[in-house]
């Protein structure tokens, strides 16, 4: 769906993006994560044709964004993280302008406006006037803009950031039904939480250069870092230290007695942890939760990076 | 090709709507339409006034329909100005160079859409000069002097739009098309002013000279009946055609290199 090879963009004596390699297949979500300044927006413009790359090349569908622009931009939905509306135009007009900016006959406009404003709940909204939208509506109906030509590629560029948490939440729902729907989503975003869970497979970019990819199991595995696993049991904090202990996966325990849990940085894959799991119960520990720390890949993202920028 | 840029382009269609659509949100057709034409026939009453030193005699005069010209010449590189600069200042550009739009659908709609005011204004101002000059019929030099009009915004909104496609920033562009604008519409007609001084030209002669390069010397040699008498009417002419053709090149060298102007080649942000 999309290659990434050796992609890479050059201001004067500014490297912005460095030899950036990727390959995403169709289906996936990809998040696309870095400092400010990292290059993220470069790339995401480079594979929507907006910047040429220095060198390298990028291709969707095996089209190259370089040598046939016009048919890329048949096939992808760009969201960009700053985007201008019209005033004194409707949300359908504005729909219907980028309609006919994408050649969708004049006859099937209707049909299509009406369906993404359903997908993007923005059905009531249909003749109320852009600049009266909140900036959570105006981020829909950029998205819903983004979908009208049903394009196979989506590439948004941080499509949740300055939302309040409602919209946030109402954005990430709505991401979930496209994906459901089969888009490849390639996305940017600083809310590493809601990435981790959305996402099929990541990409941490710093100064330009992509530092680490793949889903977070892999990240996890070629950095070397452990997850952190939150284990309850209603008794036998003690009997539940020495298993973990004797784990050779099992890096460290904090016991939290007055809680009755117990943090352990742990090593294996997710397999390994279903083992560990199972071996507590076997042994029988009455074992009443057991949850892996959501912030996994905020403790990637950071221990990865540097705060480097382009 | 050409006709698919005026019948079946959407973005000319869409500024066109625009446009309506800032009317009709003023309160219906018939508001904003008699506003602009009261609004205009003050603007005109009182100029011609002033040029004619309050006397309504030499108002009524043919020889200060040129101030018209004036009049939109200050309104036309504002409007052009914006249309490019302006959108990318709001992020509104972007979303359009990633749809199917070609260069020249993009920049022949933003053309049309400047135009639509001057067009609008000459087509209301019409009934106001008769009624304001008082003339029995509509004479031949106010009917010439629609295209004259016409030509002359046409020209100066091409100049403004490539000053918009170049420049980074609104601001920069609004100074360059006002810039130009002075130097191609009012700074020839000044200079004779000294030359005639200098007795290099006598009257007659400066306007003829200066007519097919500045919109104010064609206007004044289309409409002041000595100069007209003396067979300026050709430069006239001529100007009309400098400023058409002035503003197709224009448009060319935007949509020629629109790459490196406005497309994949003009980021310069990371």
């Amino acid at each position: 769906m999309l290659d990434l090879v050796n992609l890479t963009k050059t201001y004067r004596d500014l490297t912005a993006v460095d030899s950036l390699s990727l390959h995403l297949e169709p289906g996936e979500i990809f998040g696309f994560i870095g400092p400010n300044g990292a290059g993220k927006t470069t790339t995401i413009k480079m594979i929507a044709t907006l910047v040429r790359p220095t060198d390298g090349e990028a291709r969707v569908n095996d089209i190259s964004v370089v040598a046939h622009p016009e048919q890329v931009r048949a096939i992808i939905g760009y969201m960009p993280d700053y985007f201008g509306v019209y005033d004194d135009v409707r949300v359908w007009e504005y729909l219907d302008f980028f309609a006919s900016a994408y050649r969708i006959p004049r006859a099937d406009r209707p049909r299509l406006i009406a369906d993404v404003l359903e997908l993007t709940d923005l059905n009531v909204k249909r003749n109320a006037f852009v600049e009266e939208l909140s900036r959570g509506m105006k981020q829909r109906l950029c998205l819903a803009k983004t979908l009208l030509h049903d394009p196979v590629l989506l590439l948004l560029d941080e499509p949740a950031s300055g939302l309040d948490p409602r919209a946030r939440i109402e954005m990430r729902e709505l991401l979930r039904q496209l994906r459901r729907m089969g888009k490849t989503i390639f996305i940017s975003s600083h809310i590493l939480t809601e990435l981790a869970d959305f996402c099929t497979t990541i990409g941490i970019i710093e100064a330009g250069r992509l530092i680490a990819s793949g889903s977070v199991e892999e990240i996890i595995k070629q950095t070397g870092l452990t997850r952190t696993l939150e284990i309850r049991a209603t008794q036998g904090l003690e009997l539940v230290e020495t298993i973990l202990r004797d784990n050779p996966l099992v890096h460290d325990v904090v016991l939290d007695s007055e809680s009755d849990r117990c943090q352990v940085s742990f090593a294996g894959e997710l397999d390994d942890v279903a083992d560990l799991l199972k071996c507590l119960l076997d042994r029988g520990v009455r074992v009443v939760q057991a949850v892996e720390s959501a912030s996994d890949l905020e403790d990637i993202f950071l221990r990865v990076t540097r705060g480097q920028v382009a | 090709m050409s006709a698919a840029l005026l019948f079946d382009n959407p973005v000319l269609d869409h500024e066109v709507r625009q446009r309506v659509r800032v009317l009709r949100r003023l309160g219906g057709v018939g508001l904003p339409m008699g506003l602009c034409l009261g609004l205009f026939a003050v603007a005109y009453i009182a100029l011609i006034f002033f040029l004619a030193g309050h006397d309504a005699n030499t108002a009524r005069g043919e020889d200060n329909v040129c101030s018209f010209v004036v009049l939109l010449c200050l309104l036309v590189p504002g409007l052009a100005a914006g249309s490019i600069a302006g959108e990318r200042r709001r992020g509104a550009w972007e979303p359009m160079l990633v749809t199917r739009l070609t260069p020249a659908e993009l920049i022949v709609g933003k053309f049309a859409g400047v135009m639509v005011w001057p067009l609008l204004v000459i087509l209301l101002a019409q009934p106001v000069l008769l009624m304001t000059t008082q003339v029995p019929d509509w004479p031949l030099t106010w009917r010439a002097g629609v295209p004259i009009t016409l030509a002359t915004c046409a020209g100066l909104a091409g100049v403004s739009m490539l000053c918009s496609a170049r420049c980074r920033s609104h601001r920069a562009a609004l100074t360059w098309s006002y810039g130009l604008t002075f130097a191609l519409a009012f700074a020839p007609v000044l200079l004779t002013i000294p030359a005639e001084s200098l007795h290099l030209f006598n009257a007659d002669r400066a306007i003829a000279v200066t007519a097919p390069l500045c919109p104010l010397g064609m206007a004044i040699a289309m409409f002041d009946p000595a100069t007209l008498a003396k067979g300026s009417l050709p430069f006239a002419w001529a100007g009309v055609a400098v400023y058409l053709v002035l503003a197709v090149v224009c448009l060319a060298v935007i949509i020629q290199h629109f790459e490196p102007w406005l497309g994949r080649d003009a980021q310069r942000s990371a």
